[in-house]
């Protein structure tokens, strides 16, 4: 359908205010607001996505084409829930504990949004216990922890210990980022993925959610 | 065989000239050194000499031709335009931004905040480390040291994650102004250092890192404020080191063909990079301080020194260096394998 081309296509440019009337536009028109999410928004931020995993656009534009999306998105809120579409699954995300860093862990966020997801942001220097309580109350499936210093990277392991110790290590995955990160810190402390950029952590966060 | 003084080393490494062996330094390193220390930024400053004598003794441990003071970060500035820092963090956060908008930067006076930003305690314990460290060493090593560059510095004024949504969404004359703003308070901060015995300049510009921007906004934005500090301070200080995070491959022949003296660069390829500088300027790095030097053992890490010594020996201008500055866990033992790489690489 023609509009939501139009839609993802602005999203991609990140224009925000003329994705907000597009899908107000839509809706108007009848367009069912599921297909406008997964047609329009999701559509636009997916390529984003892979853009930015491919070094094609950067950081700035990611950032924008994310506020593009959550304007819309903010507009198709009601219509989901009335219609009973629901997000693929829940993720929490959050920069670990001693750890004030939180733009690689705000561009997952956009990027897990982009695949539909439904995400708790519980913000920077977030404590193990933290992590764990949130996905147990809120029934996540996926923990996401972020890191940018090579001082805080070993509070991931302690999230790992926290859940196996809260009984949830089997309910729930833990996917670990970041600068110093890597595959090999990632197996040591016994978390579940890493994953080099903020695109792929998306894809494998709904790998994960998926496969529940 | 040693032949020639730190200094000798460096500045012949900078020229092109012949040297006794390759030169080893760390990109700061002070934050390194406070926490091995037991000690905050601030609690290194509020030393009686404001640290010079621990700081000169900790780079004489590792080994380094290049000492560092200034303290590379915007707290005088952040604090001199109303914003809030947290000094007891080992290495002082902000914790609330001068500007809400890009626009805000129109009602400041920038020649009244470099007069605030003068008062702060901070910046004059910073001058006195500075001068206390060049007469316990004399001129036979050079001391580098600044602020953020420019770019950095402007987006430290609204946060780096806004600013970056101006850079594509904002006014491109109000991203100038804002970065302008941040030069002078670069160059104010520069001149106080170089009077104080600074005789390398550093530009750190990790927001222009290339995993955060593209080439383009570097060449827009960054490079001419950065190329401004350099031509207001050539006469003064000629020398002068850019440093800029992640990957910046595809920035090398920029910075070089701008005549900078030295480009310190994060884990890229090396070869490539000394082919794209062309001798236009030295390369200074690049170890990995979170995958290599916190990761490896000393063994391992003298190996990787010693082969990119080996590799780069052929074309001169190179200093060798962590790809970007100390996390505080990294083993001193590891460093000074560094050290002893260099030391090793006699040249022909």
């Amino acid at each position: 359908m023609e509009i939501l081309k139009e839609i993802s296509g602005y999203l991609q440019q990140g224009r925000a205010k003329i994705v907000k009337e597009l899908v107000q536009q839509a809706l108007d028109q009848g367009v069912p607001a599921e297909d406008i999410l997964r047609e329009g928004l999701l559509d636009g931020m997916n390529i984003v996505g892979e853009k930015f995993k491919n070094n094609e656009i950067f950081v700035p534009e990611v950032l924008v084409a994310a506020r593009a999306m959550n304007m819309g998105a903010q507009i198709l809120k009601p219509h989901l829930a009335a219609a009973g579409v629901e997000a693929h699954g829940k993720v929490c995300i959050g920069t670990v504990k001693g750890d004030l860093h939180d733009i690689g862990k705000n561009l997952v966020k956009m990027m897990l949004e982009g695949k539909g997801l439904e995400v708790v942001d519980l913000g920077t220097d977030v404590s193990p216990e933290t992590f764990v309580q949130t996905a147990i109350e809120q029934n996540c499936r996926v923990i996401c922890c972020s890191a940018l210093l090579t001082t805080t990277m070993p509070v991931m392991g302690d999230v790992v210990k926290a859940a196996e110790a809260a009984g949830i290590r089997d309910k729930v995955k833990i996917m670990v980022g970041g600068a110093p990160l890597t595959e090999e810190f990632c197996r040591q402390i016994g978390a579940d993925a890493y994953t080099p950029d903020a695109a792929s952590a998306a894809d494998k966060a709904l790998e994960f959610c998926m496969e529940a | 065989m040693e032949t020639m003084t730190p200094k000798e080393r460096i500045k012949n490494t900078l020229s092109g000239k012949e040297v006794d062996h390759i030169p080893f330094a760390v990109l700061n390193g002070q934050s390194w050194i406070a926490a091995r220390n037991g000690l905050t930024m601030s609690g290194l400053l509020d030393l009686p000499d404001a640290g010079a004598q621990l700081l000169v003794d900790a780079y004489r441990e590792l080994g380094t031709d290049i000492l560092t003071s200034g303290c590379s970060a915007a707290w005088p500035m952040i604090s001199a335009m109303g914003g809030s820092v947290d000094m007891n963090a080992l290495s002082a956060e902000i914790v609330s931004r001068p500007l809400d908008t890009i626009d805000g930067i129109a009602g400041y006076d920038v020649t009244k905040v470099i007069s605030d930003m003068k008062k702060y305690h901070y910046y004059q314990r910073t001058l006195d480390q500075l001068r206390n460290m060049r007469s316990l060493v004399g001129d036979r090593i050079m001391i580098g040291g600044g602020f953020f560059g420019p770019f950095t510095m402007a987006a430290q004024m609204l946060g780096v994650e806004q600013f970056m949504i101006e850079l594509i969404d904002g006014e491109e004359e109000d991203v100038r102004r804002i970065v302008d703003f941040a030069a002078e308070i670069v160059i104010a901060y520069l001149e106080d250092l170089i009077e104080n015995g600074l005789d390398l300049i550093t530009i750190p510009e990790p927001v222009a890192s290339g995993d955060l921007i593209k080439p383009d906004l570097y060449e827009q934005f960054v490079l001419p404020a950065d190329l401004k500090v350099r031509e207001r301070l050539a006469d003064k200080c000629p020398d002068v080191l850019v440093h800029i995070c992640g990957r910046t491959d595809r920035l090398v022949a920029a910075v070089a063909a701008a005549g900078f003296s030295v480009f310190s660069v994060d884990s890229i390829d090396m070869v490539k990079a000394q082919n794209d500088a062309g001798g236009r300027c030295a390369l200074f790095g690049n170890l990995s301080p979170a995958l290599v030097l916190a990761a490896k053992s000393s063994d391992e890490v003298y190996e990787i020194s010693k082969a990119l010594c080996e590799q780069m020996k052929p074309f001169g201008r190179f200093i060798l260096a962590p790809g970007c500055d100390l996390a505080p866990n990294i083993p001193l033992e590891n460093i000074q394998a560094m050290a002893r790489a260099a030391h090793e690489s006699q040249t022909d």
